[in-house]
């Protein structure tokens, strides 16, 4: 009974208010968390799993050799791959294509790939405008991965070492 | 069965993995295991073929043995106990996968087989998952072997099960192992590859990617693909198999094991010809010709054009003055309301065996259709006498059911206008130009008259009293009067002959008298539906009697007013092309229903519905010897396209007839059956035929060429690229060749029916004096007239 009346009036004495304000207070004299993007941009890891690219081969031959093990993969369905027997005989894809919008980001398409051509860049700032554009063809896939085909190369480098 | 005495010799005793099993004697442990479940991993077996026991994959541990034993090549004996999963039969089993592997590709990403490949299995259960092996692997060089099998040598391990294919069942021992030790490589025995008529088979059989399908390469996986079962329409046989569609469109066809048809292998004609389905030349719309012009336009009109086209004939010229002309391989749904049709607009003239041209027998036409025996009686039979037939082109899986009967001891004859390449041998072969096979077959019934004491009927005395019977001809009756089953086959040659009638009765006279059994290999896929169903002129539904009509020369020969032309190209699809033609060209109206539009069929139709072909389409078929098969649609139906029935029903309805309220299939197949189940041997009545009329000069040979025999094979494009496809040229015996000056290559002008038209000629030695060899169903062609018919060759 006695504690009772004691915990009434510690609380009319604000304690908790108190101690929340000081958190605050706390926080509000230490350097801020908030960055100004895009101007200023969060380290990413190289892991990061952003936009698809299809890469190429030093002397610009396309990796892909329309295996479909990235379609088979896909939990999202979101790949469909035609394929046929080129001119020189080889195995390529005739269309290659990603939905955007079905794809969950699971890089199951880069783990199963058996020549490192389909592969997420860490490259996550895109957007569309018209109705479509979420269908990454496998001409836009090529030349995602030709234009960051450096960066592919330095962060898969970084990780080859736990592979 | 067997008395529980006989089995005490007939089987033994054996234990596997601790489960006790009786097998019969001299069978070896794999047969024993895969009866009763017990997997043994293998290569190079296969129960169809001999044993060949060089993958040594399927090593087990058998007890008091001192080393593993190969299970395919190790006999059962009384009292064996054999351990699948022992220590030493499973490290026996890894070391051998991984030898297997030291030297296979890993190119899996690549490889078509990918996905169904029996290797790749396998290593994921005897393969160790990093290789020990860092030295070079081998690299064998590939070889082109055709248009239709595609090599990748360096995947292959040697198991020579292609090869043993090619030399046991296919017979044409056109696939070889050469070279040696590392170095040893399977490769085709000629240079132009191979050629066999059940080549792809060994696509299947290549238990990795060695060989593979070579018009599919690399264009779908394994794992996309949804299997449809579905049958093979290009010979009566009746082949199932799977057709593999992606998205509705058919991408492959695998075989579908069922002993009684193509036990487990299919015929290239059956493989490859789906890729015709998806021809430029498909009809997709309905089209109608308006001011000479083609026009599409929609089912009504479509429809309803084709009812007014058919009625205005009717109503004006009468029934008799319209002629039904069906394919012999639709379903029996459309025969039955084609012929419904015909006779509800009192036309008697309705007909399917468009590649005939002999009907003197017509009143005893059930005998013309169909196998007295099954098919697979074949492989029992202890002599074949084969009548007029290129077996192993006109149904390629019946020629290797003869080949099988020959391999066990079968004695085969033949009485052929030309000594076909057979992968099996004759014994009393009569080689003679096309007219004068009734004349041999004449002599044989002599023979068989004076072996047997019985007299030839009065009705073919005219042919045999002039008969000559030599040495020859009695040893043939008494190989039909010997011992055994004995059995005729009626070929496709001898049902287009000119006298057919006269080969028909001939045949089945001699096989009643010895009591050999007799067999016709009809045209086309469901010539015995087409016979049930009464799309014949003589017979109605089961047989019944109806109003006589016109048979399908008949129609031709004295042009009628108007024709429904139903799944048929008229250059290419009837016996006397140029006849044909002209009829068309002169008629009023012709309706033409069909799955392609080919530059024939756009000059002569009026009306061109498009029709779904039967992997498309639903329907009963009925194989040669009378199986059943409910065909379901194993792709998307291209364009507009419609299923047979569905087109007849609604024509019907547009004209108002009798007997077309059905709604569904089902409806309509029960009402079918209730009227077309007959025993067909219950209607064979006698004919007294007309003496035939001898002929001197050059006769035409002219077989359907393999792959040319519908619409659908034409327009594949890989079986086109074959050599068996090849027809643009003249075959002469070496006789008629130097009688006439000609020399091999050379241009010749050959004229047959007041057309003619210009070939190179090639010269063999299997043609009799006085055939000429000169197949049909080609471009070239397409303008002359009887397939066996006079024809005359002078140089150009």
């Amino acid at each position: 009974m006695m504690k009772r009346i004691i915990e009434y009036f510690r609380s009319l004495m604000l304690l908790e208010l108190m101690a929340g304000l000081g958190v605050t207070m706390r926080y509000f004299f230490r350097p801020g968390f908030t960055i100004n993007y895009p101007e200023e941009k969060t380290p990413k890891s190289n892991r990061f799993r952003g936009l698809h690219a299809l890469r190429r081969y030093p002397n610009g031959e396309e990796r892909c050799i329309a295996c479909k093990l990235c379609e088979a993969v896909c939990p999202a369905l979101a790949i469909t791959i035609e394929s046929e027997e080129r001119e020189d005989g080889t195995r390529r894809t005739t269309r290659y294509d990603i939905d955007l919008f079905k794809c969950i980001y699971c890089g199951f398409c880069e783990e199963s790939c058996p020549v490192d051509s389909i592969v997420e860049t860490d490259f996550h700032e895109y957007h569309f405008e018209n109705r479509g554009e979420n269908i990454m063809t496998k001409e836009k896939l090529l030349a995602i991965g030709d234009r960051f085909e450096s960066e592919i190369a330095a962060n898969r480098k970084k990780d080859a070492a736990y592979r | 069965m067997s008395t529980p005495a006989a089995n005490l010799t007939d089987t033994v005793n054996i234990e596997v993995d601790g489960i006790a099993m009786e097998v019969p004697k001299n069978s070896m442990i794999i047969e024993a295991t895969d009866k009763a479940g017990i997997s043994i991993p293998r290569f190079c077996y296969h129960s169809k073929l001999s044993i060949a026991a060089n993958c040594r994959m399927c090593l087990v541990d058998v007890e008091k043995a001192p080393k593993p034993m190969p299970a395919c090549a190790t006999p059962v004996m009384d009292g064996m106990k054999v351990y699948t999963q022992s220590r030493r039969a499973l490290d026996a089993q890894h070391g051998v996968m991984e030898f297997l592997l030291i030297n296979h590709p890993l190119d899996c990403p690549i490889c078509d087989q990918g996905g169904e490949c029996e290797l790749q299995d396998l290593a994921m259960g005897y393969g160790r998952s990093v290789s020990r092996f860092t030295e070079q692997k081998r690299v064998t060089k590939d070889h082109d072997i055709g248009p239709l099998v595609q090599t990748d040598l360096t995947r292959c391990i040697q198991c020579t099960r292609c090869v043993r294919f090619m030399d046991e069942i296919a017979g044409t021992n056109e696939l070889g192992m050469y070279g040696r030790g590392d170095r040893v490589a399977i490769g085709a025995s000629l240079e132009q590859g191979i050629d066999s008529e059940l080549s792809g088979n060994v696509i299947d059989l290549c238990p990795v990617g060695a060989l593979t399908n070579k018009p599919f390469r690399f264009s779908a996986r394994a794992w996309e693909l949804m299997a449809r079962p579905s049958l093979a329409v290009h010979d009566g046989v009746g082949s199932r198999l799977w057709y593999h569609n992606r998205s509705g469109q058919i991408m492959r066809a695998v075989p579908k094991e069922f002993e009684p048809t193509n036990e487990t292998w299919l015929s290239d004609r059956d493989r490859y010809s789906h890729f015709g389905l998806y021809s430029a030349e498909r009809a997709l719309e309905p089209m109608i010709k308006v001011d000479g012009e083609w026009q599409q336009v929609s089912w009504e009109v479509g429809i309803r054009t084709a009812g007014e086209a058919l009625r205005a004939t009717v109503s004006a010229h009468g029934g008799d003055q319209l002629g039904v002309l069906m394919s012999a391989s639709v379903s029996t749904e459309e025969y039955y309301l084609a012929q419904q049709l015909a006779r509800e607009l009192d036309c008697p003239n309705i007909d399917h065996r468009l590649r005939e041209q002999d009907f003197d027998d017509d009143k005893a036409c059930q005998r013309s259709v169909g196998f007295g025996t099954s098919m697979a009686a074949i492989d029992e039979a202890d002599v074949i006498f084969l009548i007029g037939s290129n077996i192993r082109h006109e149904a390629p899986l019946l020629g290797q059911r003869v080949r099988k009967a020959w391999r066990k001891g079968a004695r085969v004859a033949a009485l052929n206008p030309m000594d076909w390449n057979f992968h099996f041998d004759l014994e009393n072969s009569l080689i003679t130009a096309p007219q004068k096979m009734v004349a041999e077959l004449a002599a044989v019934a002599n023979a068989v008259a004076a072996l047997v004491g019985q007299e030839i009927p009065a009705g073919l005395q005219t042919v045999c009293k002039t008969a000559k019977t030599s040495e020859i001809h009695t040893s043939l009756a008494e190989l039909l009067n010997g011992e055994g089953r004995r059995m005729l086959l009626l070929g496709q040659t001898a049902l287009a002959h000119g006298q057919a009638s006269w080969l028909r009765e001939l045949s089945a006279w001699i096989a009643t008298a010895t009591g050999s059994e007799i067999n016709v290999v009809s045209h086309g896929a469901n010539a015995t539906g087409a016979a049930m169903a009464g799309a014949l002129p003589a017979k109605g539904p089961g047989a019944g009697e109806v109003d006589t009509g016109l048979n399908a020369r008949d129609m031709l020969a004295t042009p009628l007013q108007g024709y429904l032309l139903w799944d048929v190209e008229p250059e290419f699809d009837i016996a006397n092309p140029s006849m044909a033609t002209a009829a068309l060209a002169s008629a009023g109206q012709v309706v033409a229903v069909s799955a392609y539009v080919g530059d024939g069929l756009k000059a002569q139709a009026d009306v061109i519905l498009p029709l779904a072909p039967a992997a498309e389409s639903e329907g009963q078929f009925y194989t040669l010897d009378g199986q059943s098969f409910a065909l379901e649609p194993a792709g998307k139906a291209s364009g507009q396209a419609k299923a047979g029935w569905k087109i007849l029903r609604r024509l019907g309805a547009e004209l108002e007839l009798n007997g077309f309220s059905q709604v569904t299939l089902a409806s309509l197949r029960t009402e079918m059956l209730a009227r077309i189940e007959v025993d067909p041997k219950a209607v064979d009545e006698r004919v007294d035929l007309a003496a035939p009329t001898a002929s001197n000069g050059l006769c035409r040979v002219g077989e359907v060429a393999m792959y040319s025999v519908d619409a659908q094979c034409r327009r594949s494009e890989f079986l086109q690229q074959t050599a068996q496809a090849q027809n643009d040229f003249v075959g002469l015996s070496p006789t008629d060749a130097r009688d006439l000056g000609f020399v091999a290559a050379q241009s010749v002008k050959v004229s047959q029916g007041g057309e003619q038209i210009t070939l190179p000629v090639r010269i063999y030695e299997e043609l009799p004096p006085g055939a000429v060899w000169l197949k049909t169903a080609g471009a070239a062609v397409s303008a002359l007239g009887d397939s066996y018919g006079a024809i005359s060759v002078e140089a150009a």
